[in-house]
C-alpha cells in the first residue's frame, strides 16, 4: 500500500513538473504579447510629450555607440502641453479636432440607433411572422453578410454625388438602416430571449403588432441591442474610406479623416504634434473600450460581429 | 375550435412579417444592390467621375475596361501585393490564436488573469485604423521607434537613411493586421472550444489521449466550422484592405516603398478619383475583386467542409424524403 502511494506520488511529481514548466511557458508569451499589444499605445502618449528635437534623436538612444545619448528617451518628456498647445491652436496645423469629435459623433450615433433599431424590427419580423419568403430572404440575409462591401464604393459614391448628397452625413447614416450581420445576431438572440406566449398576450390585450414590438419586445431585447450597438458605434466612428471620398470640406471632417490629414507633408517636422493627435483620437476610444471591455469581450465570443 | 380561431388570428396577421423586414429590404436595395448593379454596369463603359462629367456622356465599350485592367502594371502589383499581405498575417494570426485558445480552455493549465489577457489582446482592434496606420508610419519613419530598432540592430547601416524595403513595408501591413485581429480570432475560437461537448474530453481522457491527441483529434475537427468562418471573414477583409497600406503608403516621403504596398482598394480609388478619373476602370477592377473574393471563399468553404457530415446530412435528406414520400403515400 506504501509502495503503491509512492509511485503515484513520483509520477504526479514529473507530472507536476511539467505543467509546471508549460504553465512558465504560457505566461511568458502572455505577457510578451501584452507588451506588443499596449506598447505601441505607450510609445505614442511618450512621444506626445516630446519636443521635435528629442523625437529626432531616436527612440532606442541607450544602444551603445551612441555615447552621449541618454537611457531616458523612450521615457516621457516635458512638452505634452507645448505639443497640444501646437495642434490645436496652431495656424500652421488648423485642424479642426472639437468638430471632428462632434462630426464622428453624429455620424456614429446616427447610424447606430438606425441600425439597431431597425435590424430589431427586421430580426423580429422573422422570427414572429410565418410569411411565405421567411426562410428565403433570411437565407438572402446570411448570405448578403459575406458581399464584400468596398465592391460598390464606387458606384455608391457616384450615386452620391449624382444626388448631390456630398459634404452630408446621410449617406453614412441611412445606409445602417440595412446591417446584414446585426439582423443575423438579433435573431439569434431572440431565440433564447422572446417567447411567443408573450406576443400573443400582447395580442389578447389588444395591442397593435408594432405596439407589442416597441412596448413589449424592445424592452426584453435591450441586452442583445446594447451589445451590437457597441459595435456598429465603433465601426461607424473608424469609418474612414467612404468620408474621404464624401467630404471635401474641413470642418465636415470626421476624425479618422483628421488624422489621415496628420499624415500630411506639411506637418511631418512637427513629430510631438502628430503624437499628440493621435493619442488624442486614440483616447476616447480606449476609455470607451475599458469601460465597456466585459461586453465588448462577451459580444466577440458570441460571435455576432463582423467587420 | 378556439385552436383554430387563433391560428387564424395568426394566419392573418402574418402579412405583418413583410411590413416588419420592408426597411430593410428597401435600403439594401437602394444603397447596396441598385450600387452593385451599377458597378457592372459601369465596369462595360468609359464612365468619368460624375464631377469631372456632369452629363455622364459615357458610352458602352465592352471588355474594353477589363482588359485595361488586367494588363495595368499597378493593378498587377496591387493584385499580388494585398492577398500576400493578408496571408503573411493570417498564418501567425491563426497560429497565435489557436495557441493561446488551447492554452487558456485548458483545464490543467489553467491560466489565471484570462480576462485581463482577453480585454489585452483584442484592445488594437477597437482602434480606429488610420490611426494605427499613422502611428506606425511614424514609428517607421526616420528616428522613429522602428527605423531607430533598425539602426540598432544593423539592419539600416545610417540613421539617415529611411526604410526602403518593399518586404519590410508589406511585413509591416501583415504585422499591423496580425496585431489588430490575433485577439478577436483568439476570443472566438476560445469560444468555440469551450462550446464542445465536455463528454468528448472525458471520454478522451478515459481512453488515455493525450493534451497533444486531444487537441488533434477532438478540438480541432469540432472548432473547424468557427474556423472556417474566421478564415473566410479575414480573407473577405483582407482582400478589401485599405486603410493601414493608405496611410503606410501615402502621405510621407520617407516611407520610400509606399507604391510597393498598394492594394487592390487603393487602386480603385486612385483611378477612379485621380489621373484619367476612369470611374469604368474602378468598376472593372471592382467586378474583379467581387469575383475573386467570391472565388476564393467558396473554394476555401469546399475545402474547410466536414466531408464525414456533408455525407450524413445528404443521407439524412435523402431518409427524409423517403419518409415523406411513404408518409405521403399513406394519406
Amino acid at each position: 500500500m506504501a509502495n503503491y502511494s509512492g509511485t503515484v506520488k513520483t509520477v504526479k511529481g514529473g507530472y507536476h513538473a511539467r505543467i509546471l514548466l508549460v504553465k512558465t511557458l504560457v505566461y511568458i508569451v502572455c505577457i510578451f504579447l501584452t507588451i506588443l499589444s499596449i506598447a505601441p499605445f505607450v510609445i505614442m502618449v511618450f512621444n506626445a510629450s516630446k519636443s521635435r528635437f528629442e523625437i529626432q534623436q531616436g527612440n532606442l538612444e541607450w544602444w551603445p555607440e551612441l555615447e552621449n545619448r541618454t537611457l531616458v528617451s523612450l521615457l516621457p518628456s516635458k512638452s505634452f502641453i507645448a505639443n497640444g498647445k501646437y495642434l490645436l491652436t496652431s495656424k500652421a496645423l488648423n485642424l479642426p479636432f472639437a468638430r471632428g469629435f462632434l462630426n464622428s459623433f453624429i455620424i456614429a450615433a446616427g447610424a447606430t440607433i438606425l441600425s439597431v433599431y431597425f435590424s430589431a424590427l427586421t430580426a423580429y419580423g422573422f422570427a414572429v411572422y410565418r410569411f411565405k419568403l421567411n426562410k428565403l430572404l433570411y437565407g438572402f440575409i446570411m448570405m448578403i453578410q459575406m458581399v464584400p462591401t468596398q465592391v460598390t464604393v464606387i458606384s455608391f459614391v457616384e450615386m452620391m454625388n449624382k444626388w448631390g448628397l456630398t459634404n452630408s452625413y446621410l449617406p453614412f447614416i441611412l445606409p445602417s438602416i440595412a446591417a446584414p450581420s446585426t439582423v443575423f445576431f438579433l435573431r439569434q438572440y431572440m431565440q433564447s430571449a422572446l417567447s411567443i406566449e408573450m406576443v400573443e398576450a400582447g395580442r389578447i390585450d389588444g395591442s397593435s403588432e408594432f405596439g407589442i414590438f416597441n412596448r413589449l419586445v424592445l424592452p426584453i431585447l435591450k441586452p442583445g441591442m446594447a451589445t451590437m450597438a457597441i459595435f456598429a458605434m465603433v465601426t461607424n466612428w473608424n469609418n474612414y474610406l467612404l468620408p474621404t471620398l464624401l467630404i471635401d470640406k474641413l470642418e465636415m471632417s470626421t476624425i479618422p479623416m483628421l488624422v489621415g490629414k496628420l499624415n500630411g507633408n506639411k506637418y511631418s517636422t512637427e513629430y510631438g504634434a502628430v503624437y499628440w493627435g493621435l493619442t488624442l483620437t486614440a483616447f476616447p476610444l480606449i476609455v470607451f473600450y475599458l469601460v465597456l471591455s466585459k461586453y465588448i469581450i462577451a459580444g466577440v465570443a458570441l460571435g455576432g460581429v463582423k467587420e | 375550435m378556439a385552436s383554430t380561431t387563433k391560428k387564424r388570428a395568426n394566419l392573418e396577421k402574418n402579412y405583418f412579417g413583410y411590413i416588419f423586414i420592408a426597411p430593410f429590404f428597401l435600403t439594401y436595395l437602394i444603397f447596396q444592390v441598385v450600387p452593385l448593379i451599377d458597378t457592372f454596369r459601369y465596369a462595360l463603359t468609359d464612365a468619368k467621375a460624375w464631377y469631372m462629367d456632369p452629363n455622364q456622356a459615357y458610352n458602352f465599350v465592352g471588355l474594353d475596361q477589363f482588359k485595361f485592367v488586367v494588363n495595368d502594371r499597378f493593378f498587377k502589383d496591387a493584385f499580388f501585393t494585398t492577398p500576400v499581405m493578408w496571408i503573411m498575417g493570417f498564418i501567425p494570426q491563426l497560429g497565435i490564436a489557436l495557441l493561446l485558445a488551447a492554452w487558456f480552455t485548458n483545464e490543467k493549465i489553467r491560466v489565471k488573469g484570462q480576462g485581463f489577457f482577453k480585454v489585452v489582446f483584442y484592445m488594437p482592434n477597437i482602434m480606429t485604423a488610420a490611426t494605427i496606420g499613422v502611428l506606425f508610419l511614424a514609428f517607421i519613419r526616420s528616428n522613429g521607434f522602428i527605423h531607430s530598432f533598425c539602426v540598432a540592430i544593423g539592419y539600416i547601416e545610417d540613421a539617415r537613411y529611411p526604410i526602403t524595403s518593399e518586404w519590410f513595408g508589406r511585413g509591416i501591413v501583415a504585422f499591423i493586421n496580425f496585431w489588430m485581429w490575433y485577439g478577436q480570432t483568439m476570443i472566438v475560437l476560445t469560444a468555440g472550444i469551450l462550446g464542445i461537448n465536455p463528454s468528448f474530453f472525458e471520454a478522451a481522457s478515459i481512453d488515455g489521449a493525450s493534451g497533444f491527441q486531444t487537441f488533434g483529434r477532438i478540438t480541432l475537427p469540432l472548432i473547424r466550422p468557427i474556423m472556417t468562418y474566421s478564415l473566410v471573414t479575414s480573407l473577405i477583409g483582407g482582400f478589401q484592405m485599405f486603410d493601414v497600406p493608405n496611410m503606410l503608403a501615402t502621405g510621407d516621403s520617407h516611407a520610400a516603398f509606399g507604391p510597393k504596398i498598394s492594394t487592390i482598394v487603393m487602386y480603385i480609388k486612385s483611378i477612379a478619383y485621380s489621373g484619367t478619373f476612369s470611374v469604368g476602370r474602378a468598376c472593372a477592377a471592382s467586378v474583379i475583386l467581387f469575383a475573386v473574393t467570391a472565388v476564393v471563399s467558396l473554394f476555401l468553404f469546399w475545402i474547410m467542409r466536414d466531408k464525414d457530415a456533408a455525407k450524413a446530412a445528404k443521407a439524412a435528406k435523402k431518409r427524409a424524403k423517403e419518409q415523406a414520400a411513404l408518409e405521403g403515400g399513406n394519406i
